[in-house]
């Protein structure tokens, strides 16, 4: 299955070797070929500025309107987010589950959106995803981005979650919607407190007009106070609590054959002794226009 | 689904290097765990798991090639190198020394990043649900800190006490509940010495002994009486270490037949030290 006896590509187009990291080194400078081939000798994320940035920024989050959240572009070099994009999976390969569902008023809150991750699925299934956007969300679930995480946000100590539960892979086809609502705040297996949703845009050549913007609504849910656009190689961090409100509301505009892709990860603590009780499942909110 | 569709869902799925190109191979080490192989094992191995003595464990020979063990070593940090921690000053009650000549990183930013993907990986959902598949112990949660774990290497004359580890997460406060360790010692003589000893839970006689030989994985679970060390000085020459991968497994909460207080690492009196 791997280590193949030749050098150079198969039919499958992908690198296959043998002799371990030495002979594909060697094989990679023999080659002279771009930055991205390279990546076997470095993390994905380059966590170089980011420490700082977490720390001049920590304020910034926790003081952003409507709720503690930071946007950040340009995560990844452009090149391997470009080539995210075209990994991503279709929504007829592998696992997806399509996700429809109804707010308690009886409204659509969950149109055309697909997930690959449904809890124990992710686990028996995330082999067949392409390496690239697997060892993405390993990089998110290494220690020096939960470093940078807790740094970012002050919520510590950070234990994320290998089994994607409502994480993962998500996408959205043309006319998909995800109503304005809060996040389960525990998680069904190990009963632990979720603190920190980051999501990962992977939309390549997104068109303002498509929209699919993530909104953020104000406490008072009267209000949507920002739209962040799902553009390629943007990340989205936020409080995730029981006001931090967030959605995407219209019919998505995008063309048929194109949808609204993303990674989402989430991040938790153990459960507090004190605090309120978090509720145990999404809450789809009304918006001011259907009261 | 009409089946053809079905059938070319599922291919896609299991090859799913039929669209990915060079570029997507990001590290050797992503390929080193043979997820099919150990899969087909799992019931076995869990049948040997559970009734071992004497404490649960398991020992896996080959659990990763030969070509997987030199991209590991050729990755290893040296002895010797700055990153290395170093903490001979663990004493038993009685001042006893309980770790000597042994180092490691666990900070995996300072790691060759072939060996911090191969960690990333035995943090993956897909080994977490090997390991309790194999061990019976489910709803296992990784720790990207690896406090405790990731590289270990021993040098000549150095040994580690018989303990049980530490049962409470530090920081977390989640419960540990497996041991994965994986040796990479290739050409390792009996002679060497350096074998993993799993002690009884009264500590008066060793139970077993295993070689730390290259492949070979011993998972066993973390309780305060799974008692273990390598205390005989290693006999290894000058210029070679014992290496091995270190990996824990929490949950939060732990059952209460195992249940006891929070503490950290026990070093029990050996037969004869009174």
């Amino acid at each position: 299955m791997y280590f193949r006896v030749h050098f150079g590509l198969n039919k499958c187009g992908m690198v296959r070797f043998k002799g371990g990291c030495m002979g594909l080194r060697k094989w990679m400078r023999s080659k002279s070929r771009s930055s991205i081939e390279h990546w076997s000798d470095k993390p994905l994320i380059d966590y170089s500025g980011l420490e700082e940035f977490a720390l001049s920024n920590g304020v910034n989050y926790r003081r952003a309107d409507p709720f503690p959240h930071i946007v950040i572009d340009n995560v990844l070099d452009p090149q391997v987010a470009n080539r995210l994009a075209e990994v991503f999976p279709e929504p007829e390969a592998g696992p997806w589950s399509k996700r429809e569902a109804k707010s308690d008023t009886g409204k659509d809150a969950q149109v055309a959106k697909y997930d690959f991750s449904l809890g124990r699925k992710y686990t028996d299934y995330e082999m067949g995803l392409n390496p690239l956007v697997r060892n993405l969300m390993l990089e998110l679930n290494s220690n020096t981005f939960l470093v940078f995480l807790q740094k970012l946000t002050g919520i510590r100590p950070l234990i994320n979650d290998p089994r994607m539960w409502g994480g993962g892979l998500h996408q959205t086809l043309p006319g998909g919607l995800l109503r304005v609502h809060t996040d389960f705040l525990k998680h069904p297996i190990y009963n632990i407190d979720r603190r920190i949703n980051v999501l990962f845009f992977c939309n390549k050549g997104w068109e303002p007009e498509w929209g699919g913007g993530l909104e953020l609504w104000s406490k008072d849910m009267k209000d949507c106070r920002k739209t962040v656009d799902p553009v390629s190689n943007r990340m989205v961090i936020f409080d995730t609590t029981d006001s931090s409100y967030h959605g995407y509301t219209k019919p998505l505009a995008c063309p048929q054959g194109t949808s609204r892709k993303s990674i989402a990860m989430y991040y938790y603590t153990m459960p507090d002794s004190v605090g309120q009780a978090p509720n145990a499942v999404t809450a789809w909110q009304d918006l001011p226009s259907e009261l | 689904m009409p089946f053809n569709r079905y059938l070319k869902t599922l291919t896609q799925l299991l090859n799913p290097c039929e669209k990915a190109k060079g570029v997507d191979r990001l590290s050797p080490a992503a390929d080193i765990v043979d997820y099919e192989k150990i899969g087909r094992q799992v019931g076995e191995l869990n049948r040997i798991y559970v009734n071992n003595e004497p404490f649960p464990h398991v020992v896996i020979d080959d659990f990763i090639t030969p070509q997987a063990v030199d991209t590991l070593l050729t990755a290893f940090p040296a002895a010797e190198s700055g990153v290395q921690k170093r903490d001979n000053t663990a004493q038993t009650d009685g001042g006893k020394r309980a770790q000597f000549r042994k180092v490691g990183v666990k900070d995996e930013s300072k790691l060759d990043p072939v060996i911090r993907q191969f960690l990333l990986e035995l943090n993956s959902g897909r080994f977490l649900s090997l390991v309790s598949q194999i061990s019976g112990v489910d709803a296992l949660i990784p720790d990207p800190s690896f406090r405790g774990g990731g590289t270990h290497q021993t040098l000549r004359g150095g040994l580690l006490r018989v303990h049980a580890d530490f049962n409470k997460h530090p920081v977390f406060q989640l419960d540990r509940r497996i041991n994965f360790l994986m040796y990479l010692n290739k050409d390792w003589d009996d002679s060497y010495g350096g074998n993993l000893e799993l002690w009884d839970e009264g500590v008066t006689a060793c139970q077993k002994r295993i070689l730390p030989i290259a492949g070979r994985v011993v998972i066993f679970s973390t309780t305060s009486t799974s008692f273990h060390g390598h205390p005989e000085p290693l006999n290894c020459p000058e210029d070679m270490t014992r290496k091995s991968i270190a990996m824990y497994y929490y949950t939060n909460g732990r059952p209460e037949s195992e249940g006891s207080e929070a503490h950290a690492t026990l070093w029990p009196n050996m037969p004869g030290e009174g």
